[in-house]
């Protein structure tokens, strides 16, 4: 796994958020990212895409974010890749529940797309 | 409240109240019942016992009249001599004894002769009466009793001649007379002239020369001349005693001393097939030398007769009373139970008292009267008994003198020695008759037997004034007899005198007289008779001149009067009841009715009273019980009381509501009965309700309660205990709140908030972050006016998320739902690092923050994030208000009592005075007008103060308009390290 975070992928339902969040990935902190809408097809391509960080909304229809964790922890070859949960629910005890499932890192909605990168880079780097 | 007439608990009390009252008046007639009874019985007795007297008295007057009417004819016989057939036959005839003697046969002389003189005895009589006698029948012995004479001669035709030696019982009786000197009667004979053989007797006197001295039995057979006497046949005899005999009384004589037939002289009934009497006297007369045997027994008339009513009716009345009683308590028992009495009637125990004083008084005057109609009708009745003896025995007596004047007449006056030896046996005979006198025509007193103590009177003129001079007068031209009024004699004593005029040859020749002692006459005249019961009181004229009862005090009001017939006199005669009679016959009963009477209205009077005293203390409790009671049920709150033993006492109706126990009565039953769940699921309640028995109070804001059908009930509740009055435990109180529909809210406003707030957030986040991302990328790109416009698109979509959850935290602190995860926090670093974190928004203000730490590093115990917010709240104002270029000062100190101080001060436009109170208030903004510039929710101070005082800190400001602004939080401290070189 190479030192700097370069493969991320992302996991979100809502198209217009998803498009925002890739192009600051992208364009701003230069990620290759896969994005996919659901945790479903995350699941199925998070093993082929070997990603070094898993971005993920909580909120999702069909599986929710921390099932879709739960899953990818589940799976071996996967399960050590860090997840981190973007969420509208800001409350601290919905947060502090993530980071006891396992995630790194929780970014609250609505986030700002110039310093997402960073912030994501940093999580990253300290766990 | 259905109002029933009588609970079911009160009835046997009720019936047990009653029977107490009852018991007294009940037990007071069946006393009264049993005495009148008795009362009744020995009245019936008594009465009884007055007709055998009677009828004892009867048989012996009249058995003495007839002996008085023998003695005539012997003083006849003696005075003359010898009596001739004729002369006898005047004097019977005189005697009148169809009228004066009925029953008795005849009278007639029986003379002793020797069988050898007989045929000389038979000559004798042809001469001198010219009667051939029929000597028959002829006997072996010598001794002949002959039948010389009997008159009326008619009836006894075949007794003429009879000589009554041949049989013994005609024998012994003749010789017995004759060897006593008294009269004596034959054993039970039957008599020749009785057609019917019915049983009867004979009556013999005997007479003697009066010139021969009596005193032994040889003098008296020496001194014999002949035997006056009379046959009697028994039913003609013992017929008529009284008015009572067969009606009211039977009667049988029996000759001798025991009551056999063949010893039957007389029996009034025949009716042997009668029931057994109830009441019998046998006793055993002394009859002229003969005992006979009287057995008297009451008729069936008689016994219907005194079983009177009263018993009966003192029963009725009784049972009536007592019935009143026990009505009287129903009715005020009922009366007070079907309301509630607070107000007792006042009056009800007078009522009481006066009604059973009433019905006392009313009992009492029946008992009363009913006693006095039985006392006066004992008085009545011996009264009669009485008026009847006195009349009979004095006129008795007054026969006799009159007999005397009459022999005296018959016989053409009399011998000295004749008259003597008549007076004497009159005075013998007749008990009261103390001295007999002969009066000449000139009304002097001429004989005086006995002449002894009397020698006075000899001589003297006895027409002592006017008065007695025109009755002795008056009595001597009618030839009838004169009584004195009594008199007190110079002799000493109290008599009355009876003058009896005589004739000789036609002439009047004086008077007989008999000076009748009133003391010894009345004390024979009452031997035997009921004087311990009643006294009597004999007047003249008015004036009392005899007591029968000289010391004792007798009731005066119960007296009976009846005039006593004496020839040209009346005597008034008055009986009174002896204080013994009352004492037998007036019984406690009256007097003992009107006490229990009393003491029992005493006692209903004070039973009302306590009756009433303790309903209206239950009463009052009751009411009192119904208030608590209505207040519980009507609380509205679950609450219950419960005993030591966790058994319900009450409730209110929302317990029962919120447990579904609305149709169940559980008053009495455990908890653990009622919820079977709770010791089984649940027992942790045990050790609760253990624990606030013992005196701890419990409160739990939310706890899980599985219900026994599964379901989960979310409740609040406090346990608190109860105490008895002596302050030990009494059990627990316990209210519960169901909150599982509160739970069930809050959870669904708690999804209804987080649903908004990510479908709110959602779009905030597309639209910052494509206006984020375009802001990056066309830097500098993009001409002035479309880059203002690109930055207020920004702020104000920033603004918005702000907005959102500034609302949602507001939302959130309303519902007591804000969170706080309370850590020790070195602030000094985290006051920087939120500085920092708000600086670009300090930048995009044009303004700086500038701080100014005096302090190396606190402690605080806060939530991190949430003091993030706060202080981002204060700096975002600042930011905002502060004027373009201007710095915004952050001091960090500590103050003396180890409060950290940070402050945040702008030179912005300050707040006005009117809006310092209105600051930490919700939506609340200085600039309310649509127009305001500076944006915000107003809901950030607010926001703010609630998170500073969830670390127990304050939130406080300084302000002046045109000068500034500083906001303030002091938040206590755990440590401190202090920068000693700044300054």
């Amino acid at each position: 796994m190479s030192n700097t975070l370069q493969k991320i992928l992302y996991v979100e339902d809502d198209e217009s958020i998803a498009e925002i969040v890739k192009m600051s990935l992208e364009d701003i902190g230069d990620f290759e990212v896969l994005h996919c809408f659901s945790g479903i097809t995350a699941l199925k391509e998070v093993e082929n895409f070997s990603p070094q960080l898993v971005l993920m909304d909580v909120m999702m229809p069909d599986m929710d974010g921390p099932e879709t964790m739960l899953r990818m922890k589940a799976m071996p070859s996967v399960a050590d890749i860090p997840i981190i949960f973007m969420t509208a629910r800001a409350q601290v005890q919905e947060q502090k529940q993530y980071m006891d499932l396992g995630a790194i890192g929780v970014i609250v909605k609505p986030f700002d797309p110039i310093t997402l990168c960073d912030r994501i880079r940093d999580m990253w780097e300290k766990s | 409240m259905p109002k029933k007439i009588i609970s079911e608990r009160a009835l046997p009390r009720l019936l047990l109240r009653m029977l107490a009252i009852m018991i007294i008046p009940a037990s007071l007639t069946y006393y009264a019942w049993h005495v009148a009874t008795e009362n009744l019985a020995q009245a019936s007795q008594a009465k009884f016992e007055t007709m055998a007297l009677e009828s004892e008295r009867a048989l012996r007057h009249r058995m003495d009249s007839y002996h008085q009417a023998l003695l005539g004819g012997r003083g006849l016989v003696e005075s003359a001599g010898s009596v001739s057939h004729d002369e006898w036959k005047a004097y019977v005839n005189a005697l009148d004894v169809a009228t004066n003697f009925p029953g008795i046969n005849g009278i007639g002389i029986i003379e002793d002769v020797q069988k050898d003189s007989i045929k000389e005895y038979i000559q004798k009589e042809l001469l001198n009466n010219n009667r051939r006698l029929n000597i028959h029948p002829d006997v072996s012995h010598n001794n002949y009793y002959i039948i010389r004479y009997i008159e009326p001669e008619s009836i006894n035709l075949p007794a003429i001649g009879l000589n009554i030696a041949f049989e013994k019982n005609r024998t012994e009786a003749a010789d017995r007379a004759r060897d006593s000197g008294k009269a004596a009667i034959t054993k039970r004979i039957l008599l020749v002239q009785d057609a019917q053989q019915t049983p009867g007797f004979l009556l013999l006197a005997p007479i003697y020369n009066p010139s021969m001295p009596i005193n032994t039995a040889e003098q008296r057979q020496k001194a014999f001349l002949s035997w006056v006497y009379a046959p009697f046949i028994g039913k003609n005899f013992m017929n008529d005693l009284t008015e009572s005999q067969g009606t009211t009384l039977n009667l049988e004589v029996h000759d001798g001393a025991d009551d056999s037939e063949d010893s039957l002289i007389y029996k009034n009934s025949t009716d042997s097939a009668a029931s057994t009497p109830l009441f019998t006297i046998t006793k055993e007369l002394q009859i002229m030398q003969r005992t006979w045997l009287i057995k008297w027994s009451s008729t069936a008339s008689f016994e219907s007769q005194t079983s009177n009513n009263e018993p009966l009716l003192i029963a009725v009345t009784g049972s009536f009373f007592t019935l009143l009683c026990g009505i009287f308590v129903v009715t005020s028992s009922i009366r007070n139970q079907g309301e509630v009495v607070l107000h007792r009637n006042r009056f009800l125990p007078a009522i009481g008292f006066c009604f059973i004083s009433v019905a006392t008084l009313f009992v009492y005057n029946i008992i009363l009267q009913t006693e006095n109609e039985l006392i006066s009708k004992d008085v009545k009745r011996e009264a009669e008994v009485f008026r009847q003896v006195i009349s009979s025995n004095v006129n008795n007596r007054i026969e006799a003198l009159s007999r005397m004047a009459d022999r005296w007449t018959t016989a053409e006056g009399s011998k000295r020695q004749y008259w003597q030896r008549d007076a004497q046996n009159l005075i013998t005979d007749h008990p009261g008759l103390k001295v007999v006198e002969w009066v000449d025509p000139n009304y002097q007193v001429q004989w005086v037997e006995p002449l002894l103590g009397n020698e006075r009177v000899v001589g003297l003129n006895i027409l002592f004034n006017e008065e007695r001079q025109k009755a002795l007068e008056g009595a001597a031209a009618h030839d009838k007899v004169t009584l004195t009024p009594p008199l007190d004699l110079v002799q000493g004593y109290k008599a009355f005198i009876s003058y009896f005029p005589v004739r000789k040859n036609g002439e009047f020749d004086g008077f007989i007289a008999g000076i009748l002692s009133i003391e010894e006459l009345m004390r024979d005249v009452l031997q035997g008779s009921n004087t311990s019961q009643f006294a009597i009181t004999l007047s003249y004229d008015g004036a009392p001149f005899y007591h029968s009862n000289k010391t004792g005090s007798t009731e005066t009001k119960l007296f009976f009067s009846e005039i006593i017939e004496l020839h040209d006199k009346q005597w008034s005669l008055s009986v009174t009841p002896s204080a013994s009679y009352l004492s037998q016959t007036q019984f406690i009963l009256p007097e003992t009715t009107l006490i229990i009477g009393f003491v029992l209205s005493l006692l209903i009077a004070q039973l009302i009273f306590t009756t009433q005293t303790a309903q209206q203390k239950t009463a009052l409790v009751q009411e009192k019980e119904n208030l608590l009671a209505t207040f519980v049920r009507h609380t509205p709150a679950a609450v219950a009381m419960f005993d030591t033993d966790v058994r319900y006492l009450a409730m209110s109706s929302r317990w029962q509501k919120d447990y579904g126990l609305q149709d169940k009565n559980v008053i009495g039953k455990s908890h653990y009965e009622v919820f079977p769940e709770i010791p089984i699921h649940q027992s942790h309640w045990l050790v609760l309700h253990k624990r606030a028995i013992l005196g701890e109070v419990i409160i739990s804001e939310e706890e899980p309660f599985l219900r026994e059908d599964g379901a989960i009930d979310w409740i609040r509740y406090e346990l608190h205990p109860w105490s008895q009055g002596d302050g030990s435990p009494g059990g627990l109180i316990m209210f519960t709140e169901n909150i599982t529909e509160r739970k069930k809210m809050d959870s669904m406003k708690d999804e209804f908030i987080s649903t908004v707030n990510h479908e709110l957030r959602t779009p905030i986040t597309s639209i910052m972050g494509a206006l984020g991302l375009l802001r990056a990328k066309n830097h500098k790109q993009l001409d002035p006016k479309s880059e203002k416009l690109l930055g207020l698109a920004y702020e104000n979509s920033e603004r918005l998320s702000y907005l959102v959850n500034d609302i949602l935290d507001t939302e959130k602190i309303a519902a007591g739902k804000m969170n706080y995860d309370l850590k020790e926090t070195e602030m000094v670093s985290l006051v920087v690092d939120i500085v920092e974190q708000n600086s670009s928004y300090a930048e995009r203000h044009s303004v700086k923050f500038v701080t100014k730490n005096l302090v190396s590093a606190a402690y605080c115990n806060v939530d991190a994030h949430r003091f993030n917010q706060a202080l981002t709240n204060l700096l975002s104002n600042a930011a905002k208000f502060s004027p373009t270029g201007e710095d915004v000062e952050i001091r960090i100190e500590i103050t003396a009592e180890d409060m950290l101080h940070i402050s945040v001060t702008d030179n912005g436009p300050g707040i006005s005075k009117t809006f310092h109170s209105k600051i930490f208030d919700k939506f609340s903004q200085e600039d309310g007008s649509s127009t305001r510039t500076k944006g915000g929710t107003g809901l950030g101070l607010n926001i703010t103060k609630t998170i500073i005082e969830a670390f127990a800190g304050e939130v406080s400001f300084v302000s002046t308009v045109g000068k500034g602004s500083t906001f303030s939080f002091h938040i206590p401290t755990i440590r401190v390290d202090r920068i000693k070189d700044i300054a």
